[in-house]
């Protein structure tokens, strides 16, 4: 009986397989499928021994492997023997891959660790089974006419066993999400690893009974395409959560997947030509293939390269804005210090004054004050960068805010000469804002016109934008105006126009860079227009309407 | 080797002595039953 054939089969591979049965869509869907989900399986593995996940992962992957490795054994093999040999244990190799499903399910992310207790409940199935095999409980004889085993009653509860296996572990899955027993950095991605399970064990065993209740195999045929969505769901897991050089495996994956493919024609051409076509086919896709994955690679090591110094930077930049602060906090004590000494001088307060001494000590009153608004400023934009600064939203009037900050500046203006005219409008002009935040925008942006306007005069408005729920603040002077060059690091932080040191000496460059903070956060807009140096400069400020 | 690891062992070990017996009865010694073996046409 050992060497006994299925009707009509000629065993012309290895004077032991046929291909000429199967059905085309085994070799397509199934060796692509099985190289593939080997190839993610091994590269997991691989990518860390020790973990214990890692192991199940790969595990149950090469479960499936094996099962469907057997089956194509099953298809196309032409002896008896060797047919009822793999009918035998494709039951073991299910349980197998089934009970590996739910322990994945189970222990994925879990926060304690399986008991060996429990594992040996698990395993129980698998030992019934090992059991059973080569009895007639699970084959029991051969049909030689359709050239299949006669499966026995182990195959009914085989069937209960996986449906039930899937139900526990949907069952554990969503009780675990209820009771949020899964480690928060794991959770989605769970999510995908149940789902991928999931649908490939539901879709094996539905395939399987279909097919089998039937007897139209070609149904099975569509079962293992569920583990294609389970290997996606894992890839989609690892790129978006883990390692970088994912990214050259997905490249490697296409590259196989492709050889794979089109090997697998080897195994319907039968004429010459068809056999150069497929091999220079081949050779093209091994050779392009092989400069993809190279490129990727570089592409990999770039990016990794570029990652790490985008942390360096990263770092470097926390460690300046934490010297800032330090160093301005020291500053501006000493500052404050010397400011009060002069006042109290002035003051009296240290006894008279004589004449002489009197403009001295006003001179030095006058430059601490101009220093301690300088760090403030210093300090405003370390602040706002490191994101410290928290705004309360309320609705209020702008006209009185700018008339504020108008008599705040009136004698800058006065002193230098230079006219300011308001046009507030009639109406109030309501919007939604921190107040001492924009009075701050608004100080800084009316002080700059102010500062580079030598001579003339500054001109504020306030107009309403009902299209847009904006009101427009404008303020336009006649001063020194700003190049197209200078214009572009105009809101950046600590930008200078090329010579506005000149006719500003205490620029710190932040002013302008703390207003566009500000706006922004308000959800507003600021910019500046100009006809160039000497023309004038528009800044206009945009805030949504109360 | 920790307990978990000496479950799975063993039963790796069971699969392995099952599978095996398994090959040597049916492969090796071709101890099974082979039914419908006259095709339909010639039952005829």
């Amino acid at each position: 009986m050992n060497n006994l054939l299925c009707p009509d089969a000629v065993p012309s591979f290895l004077n032991v397989f046929d291909f000429s049965v199967a059905p085309s869509l085994l070799f397509y869907s199934y060796i692509p499928i099985l190289v593939l989900s080997l190839f993610v399986g091994l590269f997991i593995f691989f990518s860390s021994k020790s973990s214990q996940i890692h192991a199940v992962v790969f595990w149950f992957i090469f479960a499936f492997a094996f099962w469907v490795a057997d089956v194509l054994i099953l298809w196309t093999a032409a002896q008896v023997s060797l047919i009822m040999f793999f009918w035998q244990i494709l039951a073991l190799i299910e349980t197998a891959m089934y009970l590996l499903g739910f322990y994945l399910v189970y222990s994925f992310g879990q926060v304690k660790e399986t008991s060996w207790r429990y594992l040996i409940a698990l395993i129980i199935p698998f030992f019934l089974v090992a059991a059973a095999v080569p009895t007639t409980y699970n084959v029991t004889s051969f049909d030689l006419q359709n050239c299949e085993a006669v499966t026995g009653m182990l195959w009914n509860y085989l069937y209960i066993f996986e449906a039930l296996g899937i139900f526990a572990s949907a069952y554990i899955a969503i009780s675990r999400f209820r009771k949020g027993e899964i480690v928060i950095a794991l959770t989605r991605q769970y999510r995908f690893i149940v789902a991928g399970t999931l649908f490939f064990l539901s879709g094996f065993t539905i395939t399987n009974a279909l097919g089998d209740a039937t007897k139209l195999y070609s149904i099975n045929l569509y079962g293992p395409i569920g583990m294609l969505v389970f290997v996606c769901f894992l890839g989609y897991v690892m790129v978006q959560y883990e390692a970088f050089g994912v990214k050259v495996l997905g490249a490697r994956a296409v590259m196989t997947f492709l050889v794979v493919l089109i090997s697998s024609q080897y195994f319907f051409v039968t004429s010459n030509i068809n056999y150069v076509l497929v091999t220079f086919t081949l050779v093209l896709t091994f050779v392009f293939g092989y400069l993809l994955v190279k490129s990727v690679q570089r592409e990999v090591e770039q990016r990794q390269h570029i990652e790490q110094l985008a942390s360096e930077l990263e770092k470097a930049n926390a460690s300046q804005v934490t010297l800032i602060h330090f160093i301005t906090h020291q500053i501006k004590g000493f500052v404050a210090k010397s400011r009060n000494i002069f006042s109290m001088a002035l003051e009296g307060d240290f006894g008279p004054v004589g004449p002489e001494l009197k403009p001295m000590l006003q001179a030095g009153f006058d430059s601490d004050t101009k220093g301690a608004g300088v760090i403030q400023e210093i300090l405003n934009a370390a602040n706002i960068k490191s994101g410290k600064v928290t705004y309360t939203m309320k609705p209020f009037d702008l006209r009185p805010l700018i008339e504020d900050t108008m008599n705040y500046l009136h004698a800058s203006a006065s002193e230098k000469n230079v006219k300011v005219s308001l046009d507030l409008g009639a109406s109030p002009m309501k919007i939604l804002g921190d107040r001492a935040q924009l009075m701050n925008v608004f100080k800084n942006v009316i002080d700059n016109s102010i500062k580079y306007t030598p001579q003339g005069e500054v001109h504020i408005s306030i107009t309403p934008e009902p299209g847009k729920k904006m009101i427009l603040f404008a303020i336009k002077d006649t001063g020194i105006g700003i190049t197209p060059e200078d214009m572009k690091n105009l809101f950046t932080e600590g930008g200078h126009g090329k010579d506005s040191v000149k006719v500003n000496v205490e620029s710190t460059g932040f002013g302008l860079y703390i207003v566009k903070q500000i706006v922004d956060a308000h959800k507003g807009h600021v910019w500046a227009e100009s006809e160039g140096a000497g023309k004038g400069t528009q800044f206009y400020v945009e805030l949504p309407a109360a | 080797m920790s307990k978990k690891r000496h479950i799975v062992l063993v039963a790796v070990i069971a699969g392995l002595i099952s599978v095996s017996y398994a090959f040597f009865k049916t492969v090796i010694e071709g101890d099974f039953v082979v039914v419908n073996t006259v095709p339909a046409a010639v039952s005829e």
